[in-house]
């Protein structure tokens, strides 16, 4: 007898295997190149690898299919989860480029890379499962990496302390998650999300679900709510933010975030949708306490790097919010649920990375992260003080930006599913938000700061500057264009739901 | 699923019953028991005997890194298990794709290597 | 008494909490660390429980994995409590109060 083993379709996974062999290309140019060329090299490679997967990614978009024994899917959210990912990771990479070279006890260039390369690799891994094995590891290769980034400064002692909370809180997190999971496996019999989603709609029919369901569904809920920073699983969140390096806490803000919110669409919506009806109301409820708590405590921060960490929490807050709309009403779920919180990740990631970008750019002056760090910044550089308003006006929900386009599709998703409240909290908590981010607005214009450092030198590379300006110019660009691309997400998600109805049922 | 069918409910019985357990366990004693910590009693070492010098690893540094690398590698090979007992139904394919792996587990060796994590100072 | 998969899962649930209580309790951590192994270690007894039970291979292929990533993550947390020796800090979980609200 021979077994058949599938031969995988490579070309499915092209983006990946990019992202993978840049990955071990930038590793041993870590360990082969001489020391004073890695800055150049290593930060060139790493583009390139992420730029050729953008590209490789985007000839992919409206194609869908499964290879690797259902181990792996290509469909409209894996592509535009690619996509989203992939720009988060270069513009990280153009924020910390000079950081890692000469601040922060001038970490290591090479390994630096080699780990955000893999955890950006992790993260395309969970967007494109199609089975939980696959997403449970690809969400852990993100965390791992990430555990190590967030103590790269390890001479720092508050560096150490924020990534040995955040590792404990996070191993302990993927045991409960792995628990869940090892539940929803036992009561359906499969891994593989499809398969799933067809043995519990063919057990539901007519028959309330089983305990074993119910218990695996709230264990992965929980334990995706610590790896995306809800109330009451974020303590690890604040100190995370705090003890990491700039540019890392930007990353952290962004892309596990983003894989872990993928991964809860992917088991939420794709393997348990027959559920929808209980997970929505947990989801309703995490979203209300994160929203309110995480604007609530930033109020009372005085260092910008962990007001924004809470302001993190309380975007989390706004995601789940949008994922608690996909619910059923008659039967049919709310259609722009999904669309409302891919587009509030391409929002966040370029509001939220632009706002670390300017906290990294102020530090290389040699400033601190405090509120009085930043007064008179105005005075001093115009043009900074001027991007890190547009950035805070984003994150408050103003309109032009892109915040604003973000919650309105969020509202309105809610809208949609008769959440009437939650669309309420959801204003409410952005008037909240709006204190404390208006208040860094007029520390930077009208206060002035006690110690002069205007003459100290800037020793930012360009690509700090770049990236600064291509993230203004997204908040404001895809803000007035927010149209076509929230079509697009609508298109890609509706792909998603008519590959899993072609290959589940 | 049939196992679970009328079974279940006591699964779950078990599951909300061991947590109000291990919660009343710590939740008692913390409340109940009497509370004098001193210094040795609150030394990482939970022994009770004081630390006699600073805390430190009493091990070289060296043999963390080394205990790591073997962790990690040591692991990878419980992948080759099924492949090696499956390998005459699995064929050339299988062949394959496990060299593939061992040469991505090669690569991460001579990362190592070359890294210095191997040496012995 | 015959055993049946109910008897594992009851195993592996009061593995779990077990693990969850020490995680929430023990102060040294590397005896946090052993906790957490323990709850990953519970649930491979009832991913192998269930994988015998519905007669698919999933479970076992799927605690393989989890099991290398453990491995990972022990790794990593290795080389966190190095660190945090080599600054001359006692590896214990309420001296990590540096940073603050």
């Amino acid at each position: 007898m021979t077994v058949h083993l599938e031969n995988p379709d490579w070309g499915m996974v092209l983006p990946q295997l990019i992202v993978l062999v840049a990955a071990i290309v930038v590793s041993l140019l870590d360990a082969f190149l001489p020391k004073e060329r890695h800055f150049t090299v290593i930060t060139g490679v790493t583009l390139a690898g992420f730029g050729a997967a953008i590209v490789a990614q985007l000839s992919q978009r409206g194609e869908t299919g499964t290879t690797f024994h259902g181990l792996f899917q290509l469909d409209g959210l894996t592509v535009f989860l690619n996509l989203v990912i992939l720009v988060a990771a270069v513009l990280t990479v153009l924020i910390s480029a000079s950081y890692v070279e000469y601040l922060d006890s001038k970490m290591g260039t090479g390994e630096f890379y080699t780990l955000l390369t893999f955890a950006v690799f992790g993260a395309m891994l969970t967007a494109s499962a199609g089975d939980m094995v696959m997403l449970y590891v690809g969400i852990e290769l993100t965390s791992i990496a990430t555990y190590i980034l967030t103590a790269f400064a390890k001479r720092r002692t508050t560096a150490l302390e924020g990534a040995f909370k955040y590792f404990l809180l996070g191993l302990f997190a993927s045991a409960i998650l792995l628990y869940g999971m090892s539940w929803i496996y036992g009561s359906t019999g499969s891994t593989g999300l499809n398969e799933i989603s067809a043995s519990l709609t063919a057990a539901l029919t007519g028959s309330e679900p089983n305990a074993g369901m119910i218990l695996g569904m709230l264990l992965v809920i929980v334990g995706f709510s610590f790896k995306l920073a809800a109330v009451p699983f974020h303590f690890w969140t604040p100190d995370a933010y705090d003890g990491a390096p700039t540019p890392v806490t930007g990353y952290m803000s962004v892309i596990p975030k983003a894989a872990a919110a993928v991964a809860m669409i992917r088991i939420l919506v794709q393997g348990l949708e027959s559920l929808a009806d209980d997970w929505t109301m947990v989801l309703a409820v995490l979203a209300f306490v994160t929203m309110l708590f995480g604007n609530i405590v930033a109020i009372s921060q005085t260092d910008v790097k962990r007001m924004l960490a809470y302001s993190s929490i309380a975007h989390t807050g706004y995601m789940i919010a949008g994922i608690a709309a996909f619910r059923l009403i008659d039967g049919m779920a709310g259609e722009r649920s999904i669309s409302s919180v891919l587009y509030y990740l391409i929002a966040y990631t370029f509001m939220n990375i632009g706002a670390f970008a300017i906290v990294v750019w102020v530090q290389h002056r040699g400033d601190g992260t405090t509120l009085g760090d930043f007064a008179g910044l105005a005075s001093r550089s115009p043009l900074a003080a001027l991007a890190m308003t547009v950035f805070l006006v984003s994150l408050m929900g103003i309109p032009p930006t892109i915040g604003f386009y973000a919650k309105y599709y969020v509202i309105v998703a809610l809208l949609e599913s008769n959440l009437l409240w939650l669309a309420m909290t959801i204003v409410m908590a952005s008037a909240i938000s709006a204190y404390f981010y208006l208040r860094v607005v007029a520390v930077m214009y009208f206060q002035e700061k006690s110690e002069d450092t205007t003459g100290r030198p800037i020793v930012a590379s360009p690509l700090l500057n770049l990236g600064i300006g291509v993230m203004v110019v997204g908040v404001l660009a895809l803000g007035l264009f927010s149209s076509p691309i929230i079509n697009l997400a609508n298109d890609w998600t509706n792909l998603f739901s008519v590959a899993a109805l072609a290959m589940g049922r | 699923m049939e196992f679970l069918g009328s079974n279940w409910i006591v699964v779950v019985f078990m599951v909300v019953a061991t947590f109000i357990m291990g919660f009343a366990m710590a939740g008692i004693s913390s409340v109940v028991g009497p509370s004098r910590p001193n210094k040795a009693k609150s030394a990482p070492y939970e022994s009770g005997i004081p630390d006699i010098k600073p805390v430190r690893p009493q091990f070289t540094a060296r043999f963390y890194v080394i205990g790591m690398l073997f962790v990690i590698f040591d692991l990878e090979a419980a992948f080759m298990y099924p492949w090696a007992v499956n390998f005459d139904v699995l064929g050339m394919g299988g062949f394959v794709h496990m060299m593939i792996f061992v040469s991505l587990l090669l690569l991460s060796y001579v990362y190592a290597w070359k890294k210095g994590a191997l040496e012995w100072v | 008494m015959d055993l049946t998969t109910n008897h594992f899962l009851f195993v592996s649930a009061a593995l779990f909490v077990i693990g969850m209580m020490g995680v929430l309790t023990r102060r040294n951590i590397l005896i946090v660390f052993m906790c957490v192994e323990m709850m990953v270690a519970a649930v491979g007894i009832s991913l192998v429980a269930f994988s015998h039970e519905t007669a698919t291979i999933n479970g076992q292929v799927f605690f393989l994995f989890a099991l290398a990533v453990a491995a990972a993550e022990s790794a990593v947390g290795l080389a966190i409590v190095v660190a945090l020796s080599r600054q001359g800090r006692a590896p214990d979980v309420e001296e990590m109060q540096t940073l603050r609200n």
